[in-house]
């Protein structure tokens, strides 16, 4: 990824990242849902179901970047790196591929 | 008033060492004149100086912790003893001496020059008032090294990342007016190292002893990349 690419992907990400979290706690602690279905109602709604995707697109985007950067600076060995690097990735597939699916289930149920 | 100063000559020394000296000063005393005096006291130590008014960038060391150039840093508000160490990250020659050729390198790197495609003009280039601003705050840069070897991004990739002494001075061209090379200037500094291992820490804009800002000089960059590429 260019240098150019990874900064724009950290900004941005991390504009979304502010606003939404801002929103979500401002929302929770203003109109709390008063029982589970509120909740889910609430955050199975479609804008925010939309909005909680995007939101978990930037944190992963925006720690993909971050984490890259540290190893950038800090690991030479390219072996190590490559292989930090490839853990890094999978992780957070991994864990991206499961937030999916607790989306999709909350979505379905 | 006590002076504990980094000492290491490569031919007889197996490691560096502080050693200390004690030096009588008197009002309005700079640094380098403290040095000079130990000079006198110990005719082996060395440390790179000139001009002595902050104007050659000679005398870069690190003082108390802090990069600053000997010459215009007062001694009275310094805290004692005076830890006089060389500029961090860079291969010491000897004493406060260090090896500034990679910093050089990177500087040569980013063509710190005009260059235009245009024939040259018969008289002479012209640039108006506004035009020539923008070179405010960029040109005074005097290479002192101060900012580049105070960049934790510096010392962690000296040989990739070009360092804020460099970019200010690929700055100082792209904003020129005259200058005819800024979309291979902006192409050169792409890539993961170059440029973008800046994190904005700001160390360099902390101890530029010409009050220079390289942080804001970087942000610059990436704006017009980033207009650039959009």
């Amino acid at each position: 990824m260019s240098g150019m690419t990874a900064w724009l992907i950290q900004r941005v990400s991390a504009v979304y990242l502010a606003g939404f979290l801002v929103y979500f706690l401002v929302t929770l602690m203003i109109c709390t849902p008063k029982s589970y279905a509120d909740w889910h109602a609430w955050i199975t709604s479609g804008v925010m179901s939309l909005a909680m995707t995007f939101f978990f697109l930037a944190l992963f985007s925006h720690a993909w970047v971050g984490i890259r950067d540290v190893l950038l600076d800090y690991v030479k060995p390219f072996t190590l790196r490559l292989t930090l690097l490839v853990i890094l990735a999978s992780g957070l597939a991994f864990m991206a591929l499961w937030v999916i699916r607790i989306l999709l289930a909350g979505g379905s149920v | 008033m006590r002076f504990s100063i980094y000492r290491y000559n490569p031919e007889t020394d197996n490691k560096p060492y502080m050693q200390d000296f004690e030096v009588v000063v008197n009002a309005g005393m700079m640094l380098r004149d403290a040095l000079l005096n130990i000079k006198e006291q110990d005719e082996s130590f060395t440390f790179r100086h000139s001009c002595g008014e902050g104007v050659c960038g000679s005398d870069a060391l690190n003082i108390n912790g802090t990069n600053g150039l000997a010459c215009i840093t007062p001694i009275s508000p310094l805290k004692e003893p005076v830890e006089v160490r060389p500029l961090p990250g860079r291969p010491v020659i000897r004493d406060l001496v260090v090896d500034m050729t990679q910093f050089y390198h990177q500087y040569r790197s980013v063509k710190p020059y005009l260059i235009v495609h245009d024939p040259e003009p018969e008289e002479e280039y012209r640039q108006s008032p506004e035009e020539r601003e923008k070179l405010d705050g960029l040109y005074e840069c005097i290479l002192c090294g101060c900012c580049s070897t105070a960049c934790p991004s510096f010392w962690w990739n000296p040989d990739k990342f070009r360092g804020p002494a460099a970019l200010l001075q690929s700055y100082r061209f792209i904003a020129d007016s005259r200058d005819q090379a800024t979309a291979q200037r902006l192409e050169e500094l792409e890539g993961p190292y170059r440029l973008f291992r800046c994190h904005t820490i700001m160390n360099c804009t902390n101890v530029c002893p010409k009050e220079l800002n390289p942080t804001k000089a970087i942000g610059e960059i990436k704006k017009i990349m980033l207009k650039n590429n959009t």
